[in-house]
């Protein structure tokens, strides 16, 4: 018995707080659940329809899609340059590293705050520096234009993630055999040959694995949405987590809310099934 | 031969200034904010590019009135409960996971890894009603078990392959003396494996001091942790930019300071959990 008394706590934490909620999560979706939050009927697919047929649904579904996109677009090749080009262990590496990576220590909240100030239409430094260079006041909206929003908040969470993804990609390139570079060295090779020739190849698998961590976070993005623009202006940044946030928290539409997490839901498993066979894949390679 | 070597080192020394602009244009905003926070308040939107002259720390005043410090306090008190249990619970059952052989050990490790990519957003709803049902709603004992949950999956993946790491041979000598396995797990495991502790800590650690959407959902009443408190703020002092500056850096530098100095430890943990962002 002793192995199971062991194992039990854990599985009892997480049966009870997160398996048994996810369960009853996607029970809800199926019933009707009223403001006193009583559950009251069953509904069957009903809310799966009524999201459906709600516009701010398929804007929050084509966001996302963009944000996943964009993500890896901007950060995998802006992250696989950068930890190339700071591999080695000088103090010079490590410090730059150090400055590309730190902005992941702080909090969501708190960069989406940062943000909206630098990005202010009216007074935000980033107007003032644009200003200053193009010799007259630019009064760019930024987060409050429909046209840029989306961009600004991808554009953020770019900066926020790129020198994580850096790290995770220099830890997969401390794998190589650093033969292979000196031999290449020695055979006339390039810095970016050598980019192309070893690193990218041997580094495949590693990339594909990051590029589903990037579209996992990017299902998931809540944080910097709900702080910058709640979806606004006019649900033009609605991503599913801040649409299922209004939706069942501001709104009172609970029933809605759970199946966009439903949703949300089968979206990230589906990434992280894909993950998984590759990491599995991998194992057998360090 | 010799001008060859010359547009090398040209071209090192152009690379690393493109670099030191990256890294510069990286980390302004951050910059930006810290001096404007000790600026006055028109300061800060009419020279927004001058140093402030001279430095005022009104705004950080401003920002401690309105209960950020409980705040920080309140945010220190969760993490550490949270990552205290995380620690102890995916200890033990990496223990069993890594050193014991007993039926459904494959079965009952895959149920628990299942919950490694979830959206904390699958189980808001179902939380939320709970509490409220409990009377928990806005308490931070709301959000104890949720949190500890949704850490352990990858926590107890992390800790058995650093307990699997290691060596067998003193457990061995010990077990032959009768030594149990609560034993061996507290003054051997534990002690040995202190690294993948510090590690899976800090991982969680910030995790937890970061969360927002589940707090947000929970904390409905005046206990609040630091990124509910800090959006709170920012609704409340809106046009008080200075103020609200001084509140990103007071939640900010700390984590900043840390991992700076526990920088190793912060990055292998964080790349170590590259299954979660």
């Amino acid at each position: 018995m002793v192995p199971y008394a062991f194992v039990a706590p854990a599985l009892f934490v997480f049966c009870a707080f997160a398996l048994i909620p996810i369960a009853l999560g996607l029970c809800a979706a199926a019933f009707r659940i009223d403001p006193v939050l009583r559950v009251c009927e069953y509904v069957g697919a009903r809310n799966f329809a009524t999201i459906a047929s709600d516009p701010p649904f398929h804007i929050a579904l084509r966001n996302n899609l963009l944000w996943i996109l964009l993500s890896i677009g901007v950060q995998i090749p802006l992250a696989l340059l950068l930890a190339a080009a700071l591999i080695d262990q000088s103090r010079f590496c490590r410090a730059l590293r150090t400055v590309f990576f730190s902005p992941l220590v702080i909090p969501g909240v708190a960069i989406g705050i940062m943000f909206s100030i630098v990005l202010d239409g009216q007074f935000g430094a980033l107007n003032a520096a644009l200003s200053w260079v193009e010799g007259h006041q630019v009064t760019v909206g930024w987060t409050a234009d429909r046209r840029w929003a989306l961009f600004c908040l991808i554009a953020v969470a770019c900066w926020q993630y790129t020198g994580y993804h850096m790290m995770v990609l220099l830890a997969g390139m401390q794998g190589i055999p650093t033969e292979l570079y000196e031999a290449a060295e020695i055979d006339g090779a390039g810095w970016w040959q050598r980019l192309g020739g070893i690193t990218l190849p041997l580094l495949r698998r590693v990339m594909l694995a990051d590029v589903l961590l990037v579209a996992i976070g990017s299902v998931k993005v809540f944080d910097i949405v709900q702080v910058m623009t709640q979806g606004g202006p006019n649900n033009a940044t609605e991503v599913l987590a801040t649409y299922m946030y209004s939706q069942a928290f501001m709104s009172e539409r609970m029933g809605s809310g759970a199946a966009v997490a439903v949703v949300m839901l089968i979206i990230t498993l589906g990434f992280a099934v894909i993950h998984s066979r590759l990491a599995r894949l991998e194992a057998g390679a360090p | 031969m010799t001008s060859s070597r010359r547009a090398r080192m040209l071209r090192a020394l152009a690379v690393r200034a493109l670099l030191i602009a990256l890294a510069a244009a990286a980390a302004s905003p951050v910059a930006w904010a810290a001096f404007a926070s000790l600026k006055h308040g028109r300061d800060i939107t009419t020279r927004p590019f001058e140093l402030p002259r001279p430095p005022t720390m009104r705004n950080y005043a401003t920002a401690v009135e309105a209960g950020l410090l409980w705040q920080w306090l309140h945010s220190v008190l969760l993490t550490s409960v949270c990552v205290a249990l995380v620690l102890l619970l995916a200890s033990l059952a990496a223990y069993a996971f890594a050193r014991l052989s007993f039926r459904g050990r494959g079965p009952l490790r895959t149920l628990l890894l299942s919950g490694m990519m979830v959206p904390v957003h699958a189980v808001l709803i179902p939380l939320f009603v709970a509490a409220s049902r409990a009377g928990l709603a806005g308490s931070p004992l709301s959000l104890i078990g949720p949190y500890v949950a949704f850490s352990l999956p990858l926590s107890v993946l992390l800790l058995t392959a650093y307990f699997a790491e290691v060596p067998r041979e003193i457990e061995d000598a010990a077990r032959l003396d009768g030594c149990s396995d609560l034993r061996l797990w507290w003054h051997v495991l534990i002690p040995m494996a202190r690294n993948g502790l510090i590690t899976v800590g800090i991982l969680q650690g910030v995790w937890i001091w970061n969360e927002y959407p589940m707090a947000l959902v929970m904390l409905t009443g005046n206990w609040k942790t630091l990124p509910v408190g800090l959006a709170a703020f920012k609704g409340q002092y809106h046009a008080d930019w200075g103020a609200v500056l001084a509140g990103l850096v007071i939640v900010a530098a700390p984590l900043l300071a840390l991992f700076f100095v526990f920088q190793r430890w912060i990055v292998r943990g964080i790349t170590a959990g590259a299954v979660r962002s």
